[in-house]
């Protein structure tokens, strides 16, 4: 840690500010799936949420850019719109309002050609809400926090109304950020409100999106009601030390877990560190560092009070998790062949959503843009659902979606 | 020879043939795994040598015709990387040998043969030691057709063999040996009550009927054992009961004769003075009145002795109802000079089920015999009664009474608890055995109870019939 | 004590015995190695369900080997890694003698091909062991934009794949007849049971542009043949797959 960053958290303030801040954020549903409350039963059954976020997991599914996998059956099967002509899926995953779903297009080849189409669950024609001029781009984010390996369209509800973000750059009037309404009935879609300039999607509070301004002087967390478009200050660039907490290095918060993480470049022996705030006890321990035997340490999520870790350092990498109350590496969670632990997409209730190693390599033939078959493999992925006593315990009894033929255009 | 030894052998014998039939399946299907494993692996390694000696002629071939000499430095080449302990190779030209590396056990015949076989075929062929896979293929460069032959060392295939199936039989005798052990503790733990079965009997045969062969187990060996000691329990109750049974009729038979010799030796003594002639007529008189007397004994003797065989033959009576009364009543009739002695006590209706003259007699001689204990009040009390068991009938006397010690014995035949004044007062020491006998055949018993000085009571319940 | 002889000789003659029937497998191995020493085996590897005429075919057989043997499914030179050599003077020409059989080949086609690969700046080539090699030729074009020029022979030169820009364009006819000569000049035309495939484009195609794909399958040999023009580029070429891969791209074969 900086010598001014240790002052910082010893000293009476900065503790004081640390725990106002967290104490602020800590209720912050993580950007994980804390927010839908499920009663434990062997197969979840998520509630919808009451949150203005929109996910990736809606009161029956879990969706990702192909697939969609129905939480009650366990099944899995592919959802592909019919694009309008032109359009192409972008990498984006799709979120979720229980009617219908949200996700990203481009026009092929023409990145800056971004639409936001909408499809209803049942099937039907997919629908242009908004689509982007030139130096535009709807915002993106990863809303079910960084377990998800990709990003989603940041979607609010507001009662009948679809808000979203739109960021511009025009050479004159430099970057904004506008928040657009996309209205049920009446299909218009419409600007709200400008939100500022550098206005990114932090993550949420009290049911609401919360959003960065990284740019001085307007700096800080916003709390947005999407129905009013009202932006309420949660943390101020003004206060220059909590600022520098939440502004600086990378943070994590979860449950009563406040993990950061320095980079090499802050710390003069060049080691990357992280650290843990216990916010029950108020112990600092230092969950992980370079000397673990990677030069870059980088934390990915925090699940049950368990930090993963990322370590890379040229071409080799580890994963692992360490214990944010022991400060000890946990072991014997679930792992795959490799010894590295399964990756955690989503918490839902008592279980998580996890991948799994299929057992086929899938090979699968396709026709390039010469109309030549090329012949492809792939280690196959599966999602599975496990109890999170099993994935902790290392015992593979998870259930897997099993794929569903269906019809879907 | 033994069952223990026999089931051993069946069962080692049968364990024998299967684990052979087994073992020999095993190594074969084993054994056609590898082969196919090795077919095809030296299939595609030949394919590969084919394409690699037609791209090595074909390369060469650019620079115009191959020559012998050429296509000899290829093969060597080649050989370097083919690599010579996996068999060899050869490169053929219309039946000449251009290069080979093939060892020298095969000889030209095989590589001929494979190649007449063709390019489709493989054949195994053995050479001194060694057995190996060979296989030709046609390769055209410049216009010319070459064969190459490949030869591939497969002889570890049936060596593997060879060696895996020494240690299947070396395992297989082992557990036979273990089988035999572990089969023969079995079978003699098992066949033990057989044994104990066997030592049982020849007690049994030699006398001793106490030893049991008690086993626990539920099969058939048990059942037996239990049956066996169920037939040694009769058995022995059986010989008790016969053995009893002589020695009573010994006894008998001894109180009898020496019951019998005494006045057939009175009689004897009397008849002879008679016939001597040297008595006095008072004397004779006497002496014939002494022979009457004894004469009349024997006759009653006799005449009880008959009775009590017609009884013992008889095993059951078929008993009718009867007015006790009128039993009592023969009874006094028959003893007149008793008569006066007699007090009988009895409820004119009471009936029972019983045998009239064997029950009169009953009651007669158990009324002589308290006549004989002279009573001291001179009376002998006859009393019948209804009681929870039945109809009681009682003969009581004030007389001397019973010693205890001989209580349980005064119904045995012959039996005199004092002997001078029984024999005295004309008595056999029947009587009373006559008594229990009729109670026993009643249905009942007599009760004895007695105290020395103070009298006697004798009971009998009898079962109440119905008029 | 007669009786423990009797058992005891009993016990011996039934291990006798035993030992006698365990080793019985052995004259039996010893007869069936007989008859694998004197009989005559096939190769054959499996049941691949081709027929007797793709067998005999050299040039099917390689590329059917090529898939066994090397266990690769290089299609479209997806997976083969070429290494940058020297230009090479010679091996276009080998490419140039095969065309020049295609009838079809025109003037106009092979000075185009001549002046992609004289204008090459780079190339890449590779070789397996079955004896086919394949070049990658990078061209500029135009001034502007690069060009890729792919194609692969067999030892024997004949042509299995050839990808190249073209300015020329081809109907479908063009196409078909390109097939029947490449099947004329490579021999595979002793395969007779070729027959046409049904096959779309599974990538987007904007409007304004060209995608003719024309295929033919056969299935005694297991061989797809394929002649494309999309957007300028010309693919043409044959690989080996099993008749149900076909249906993993949407292709079909169709009714007679």
């Amino acid at each position: 840690m900086t010598g001014k960053g240790r002052g910082f958290v010893r000293s009476r303030k900065g503790i004081l500010a640390l725990v106002l801040t967290v104490a602020l954020l800590a209720g912050c549903g993580q950007p994980a799936a804390e927010m839908v409350s499920i009663p434990a039963t062997p197969a979840p059954t998520p509630e919808v949420s009451q949150t203005q976020v929109l996910r990736s997991i809606d009161g029956q599914s879990y969706y990702t850019q192909t697939t969609c996998y129905d939480l009650k059956t366990m099944t899995a099967c592919d959802w592909r719109p019919e694009l309008p002509a032109g359009y192409q899926m972008t990498g984006e995953g799709p979120v979720s309002d229980g009617q219908a779903l949200y996700f990203l297009m481009s026009r092929e080849g023409d990145l800056t050609g971004q639409a936001l189409g909408r499809m209803p669950l049942e099937g039907g024609d997919v629908q242009i809400l908004y689509k982007c001029g030139e130096r535009e781009q709807i915002g993106i984010a990863y809303t079910d926090g960084a377990g998800e390996d990709c990003k989603r369209p940041v979607l609010l509800r507001s009662g009948e109304r679809r808000c979203f973000l739109v960021h511009r750059w025009t050479g004159e009037e430099g970057n904004s950020t506008w928040l657009y309404g996309w209205d049920l009935e009446s299909g218009v879609c419409e600007p709200v409100k400008q939100l500022g300039s550098h206005v990114r999607f932090w993550g949420e509070y009290q049911g609401r999106a919360v959003l960065e301004d990284s740019r001085e002087p307007e700096a800080g967390l916003f709390q947005l009601d999407a129905d009013t478009g009202e932006l309420t200050v949660l943390l101020s660039g003004e206060n220059t030390e909590a600022a520098e907490l939440f502004l600086g290095p990378p943070l994590l918060i979860r449950e009563n877990f406040v993990c950061m993480g320095t980079m090499f470049a802050d710390n003069p022996d060049g080691k990357e560190r992280v650290y843990c705030l216990d916010l029950k006890t108020g112990a600092i321990r230092q969950l992980a560092s370079s000397d673990d035997g990677y030069l870059l340490i980088r934390m990915q999520d925090i699940w049950d009070g368990k930090l993963r870790v990322r370590g890379t350092e040229g071409y080799e990498s580890g994963l692992w998790y360490v214990d944010c109350v022991t400060g000890q590496r946990v072991e014997g969670a679930l792992a795959d062949e490799s010894g590295i632990p399964l990756h955690i997409r989503a918490q839902i209730g008592e279980y998580y959503l996890i991948d799994v190693p299929s057992e086929q390599m899938a090979e699968y033939l396709w026709l390039n843009e010469n109309g030549e078959p090329v012949y492809s493999r792939d280690i196959g992925r599966k999602l599975a659902l496990i109890a999170k006593e099993d994935y902790w315990a290392g015992q593979p009894d998870y259930q897997t979606f099993e794929r569903e033929a269906r019809e879907t255009e | 020879m033994k069952l223990a030894p026999k089931l051993v052998l069946t069962i080692l014998l049968l364990l024998g043939v299967l684990l052979a039939a087994g073992g020999g399946w095993l190594t074969k299907t084993d054994f056609e795994r590898n082969f196919e494993q090795a077919r095809t692996q030296n299939t595609l390694a030949h394919r590969r040598d084919t394409y690699s000696l037609q791209n090595g002629l074909l390369a060469k071939a650019g620079s115009g015709e191959i020559t012998s000499q050429e296509v000899a430095d290829y093969g060597s080449s080649l050989g370097l990387y083919v690599g010579q302990e996996q068999g060899g190779f050869a490169v053929y030209q219309d039946e000449q040998v251009m290069y080979s590396s093939l060892p020298a056990a095969l000889g030209q015949e095989a590589a001929c043969q494979a190649i007449e076989a063709g390019e489709e075929a493989l054949l195994l062929r053995k050479a001194g030691q060694n057995s190996y896979m060979l296989m030709a293929s046609p390769v055209q460069a410049a216009g010319k057709q070459y064969w190459l032959v490949s030869a591939y060392d497969v002889t570890n295939l049936f060596r593997a063999r060879e060696e895996k199936f020494r240690e299947l039989f070396r395992l297989e005798l082992a557990a036979l040996a273990l089988a035999g052990t572990a089969a023969a503790l079995a079978v003699s733990w098992m066949i033990r009550p057989l044994k104990k079965l066997e030592k049982a009997s020849r007690a049994v045969a030699a006398g001793d009927y106490t030893l049991s062969t008690a086993t626990k187990s539920r099969d058939e060996v048990g059942a037996l054992s239990r049956s066996f000691d169920a037939m040694t329990a009769t058995v022995r109750d059986k010989v008790d009961q016969m053995e009893d049974t002589i020695l009573r009729q010994k006894q008998f038979v001894s109180a009898f004769t020496h019951e019998l010799k005494t006045p057939m030796t009175s009689i004897l003594g009397y008849s002879d003075l008679l016939r001597s002639g040297e008595m006095n007529p008072e004397d004779q008189r006497q002496a014939v009145q002494y022979i009457h007397r004894e004469a009349l004994r024997l006759e009653t003797l006799s005449g009880k002795l008959m009775q009590l065989m017609g009884l013992v033959e008889q095993e059951e009576l078929t008993l009718e109802p009867v007015r006790l009364v009128l039993v009592l009543r023969d009874t006094a009739a028959s003893l007149p000079e008793l008569a006066p002695m007699l007090d009988i006590r009895c409820d004119p209706s009471l009936t029972v089920m019983a045998d009239r003259d064997l029950l009169a007699d009953l009651v007669r001689n158990l009324v002589i015999n308290a006549a004989r204990a002279q009573p001291k009040d001179g009376r002998v009390h006859i009393t019948a009664g209804r009681t929870e068991e039945g109809v009681a009938l009682r003969v009581a006397d004030r007389g001397r009474g019973i010693p205890e010690a001989d209580l349980s014995h005064i119904t045995e035949p012959f039996y005199m608890v004092d002997k001078s004044r029984a024999r005295a007062q004309n008595g056999s020491g029947m009587g009373l055995a006559l008594c229990a006998r009729i109670a026993r055949l009643h249905g009942s018993e007599l009760r004895f109870t007695s105290r020395l000085g103070q009298g006697t009571v004798v009971e009998l319940i009898l079962r109440e019939g119905e008029e | 004590m007669k009786q423990n002889l009797f058992t005891a000789a009993a016990f011996l003659a039934a291990f006798a015995f035993l030992a006698l029937a365990l080793a019985a497998p052995l004259p039996l191995m010893e007869q069936s190695d007989q008859e694998l020493y004197t009989q005559v085996m096939t190769r054959q590897l499996a049941d691949d369900g081709r027929s007797a005429q793709a067998r005999s075919n050299e040039f099917a057989r390689q590329l059917y080997d090529r898939d066994q043997l090397l266990r690769v499914k290089n299609y479209a030179g997806a997976i083969l890694q070429t290494t940058t050599a020297e230009i090479e003077a010679a091996a276009p020409y080998r490419l140039y003698d095969f065309l020049q059989q295609l009838d079809f080949w025109s003037s106009e086609n092979q000075a185009e091909l001549e002046q992609q690969i004289s204008q090459a700046q780079r190339w890449e080539t590779i070789s397996d062991s079955v004896g086919f090699s394949a070049w990658r030729v990078y061209t500029m074009w135009e001034d502007a934009e690069w060009a890729e020029l792919e194609w692969e022979l067999s030892a024997q030169d004949r042509l299995v794949r050839l990808r190249m820009m073209t300015e020329q364009e081809y109907t479908w006819e063009d196409l078909e007849h390109m097939m029947d000569e490449y099947l004329a000049a490579t021999g595979l035309e002793e395969i007779d049971d070729w027959q046409a495939v049904d096959v779309a484009p599974q990538f987007y195609v904007a409007e304004g542009i060209t995608a003719t794909l024309r295929a033919r399958y056969s299935p005694g040999a297991k061989l797809y043949l394929y002649a494309n023009y999309v957007d300028g580029v010309l693919a043409l070429g044959v690989c080996p797959l099993e008749q149900e891969e076909l249906a993993q791209f949407g292709a079909s074969l169709m009714e007679e």
